[in-house]
């Protein structure tokens, strides 16, 4: 089971972690809500400000990479190609 | 006796309210697209009078079946281009063991793990530079990275439990290895290809963030970006009732189709699947 758990929280988080468009749709450019996509896309597209946009979007990838990182080690999980994730 | 009574009554209890949980906003925009005016803010679970206004003024006052036709051919592309790729890609995945083959499929999976927003500026770069901005071919194309890595490797998953005797069999009788792949493997891929072509339709149908970037005018706009610029008669108000009433029409296509192919979804995600 733990494996295919791992996976599930990694893959949930990131989602969480990354999301753009119910922020978007719901709150728009409301800086109290604001996720780190929204504030990348603002930057990049409303404000015309593409190193400030670029430097957003690398952060939040950045940040994303870590986390997965962090929760590879810790859940010990190893990359197989077969079952794509073992514990 | 009692004891079991009671896990079972608990048991039952926990099923209801995740499926209230999961299918109460659904019904309850389907409430509200068929209410106008002041009974939106009507807080009774059931209808009262059905009023389906807001679904002729939502094709009314926008380019709506526009939209839909623009988000199905832009679906419909992804689609075929997605299997069109990962059909040939998973049998080298999955048949041929070449170097780097590993780093290949993980790279696949890096992808797909990936922010859409930290590829937004370099996306936008190359749809500018291909002439394909305002384009639905452009927003395709955006599309395949999202759909490729889901794709390749449930084919490939799927590609590996098919028995090898079978092409070996076709390559003794002289089959060349597009002929092998177009009479023997797709018709055997036939489910896996059903079930992540409906995966990949689903993911282009509902995407947002670069339906919204890559396209500047109403008669170019897919669904999802209709529906959340849908705007009232004066900046203060949103019309909730045609917002639900356009949301409900594109969602309710989507629910039907999922819901009769769901057998085939698990069966054709599954057959190749982790089995360590």
């Amino acid at each position: 089971m733990k494996p295919a758990l791992a996976v599930a929280a990694i893959f949930r988080t990131l989602d969480a972690m990354r999301i753009f468009d119910l922020v978007y749709v719901l709150t728009g450019s409301n800086r109290e809500t604001m996720t780190m996509a929204v504030y990348a896309r603002q930057q990049l597209i409303d404000f015309q400000d593409f190193g400030a946009g670029s430097a957003a979007s690398t952060l939040l990838f950045l940040v994303i990479a870590m986390v997965t990182a962090i929760f590879a080690t810790t859940a010990r999980l190893r990359l197989s190609e077969r079952g794509v994730l073992a514990g | 006796m009692l004891l079991r009574l009671i896990r079972r009554a608990a048991f039952g209890a926990l099923v209801v309210v995740i499926v209230v949980y999961a299918v109460f906003p659904f019904y309850w925009a389907i409430v509200s697209s068929l209410r106008t005016g002041q009974a939106l803010f009507n807080t009774t679970l059931v209808p009262g009078s059905v009023d389906l206004g807001n679904y002729v003024a939502v094709f009314r006052e926008q380019p709506f079946a526009r939209n839909i036709f623009n988000s199905l051919i832009v679906a419909g592309t992804t689609v075929l281009l997605s299997l069109a790729l990962a059909a040939p890609a998973s049998y080298a995945l999955g048949r041929i063991a070449f170097r780097g083959r590993t780093a290949l499929l993980f790279g696949f999976l890096g992808i797909s793990m990936f922010p859409q927003v930290a590829v937004l500026s370099g996306m936008f770069e190359i749809v500018q530079g291909l002439g394909l901005y305002n384009r639905l071919l452009g927003l395709a194309l955006c599309y395949l990275l999202i759909t490729l890595p889901l794709t390749v490797w449930v084919l490939t998953a799927f590609m590996r439990d098919l028995p090898r005797e079978i092409e070996e069999a076709a390559l003794v009788d002289g089959a060349s290895p597009l002929l092998l792949m177009w009479r023997v493997l797709l018709p055997l891929m036939a489910p896996a290809l059903a079930a992540t072509g409906l995966l990949a339709f689903i993911a282009a149908w509902n995407e947002f963030l670069f339906a919204l970037t890559f396209t500047i005018t109403s008669e170019t706009r897919t669904v999802p970006v209709a529906i959340a610029l849908i705007s009232g008669a004066t900046g203060y108000e949103l019309p909730w009732g045609n917002v639900m009433a356009a949301s409900v029409t594109v969602t309710l296509p989507l629910v039907l189709l999922v819901l009769i192919f769901q057998r085939r979804i698990v069966a054709g995600l599954t057959a190749g699947a982790i089995k360590a």
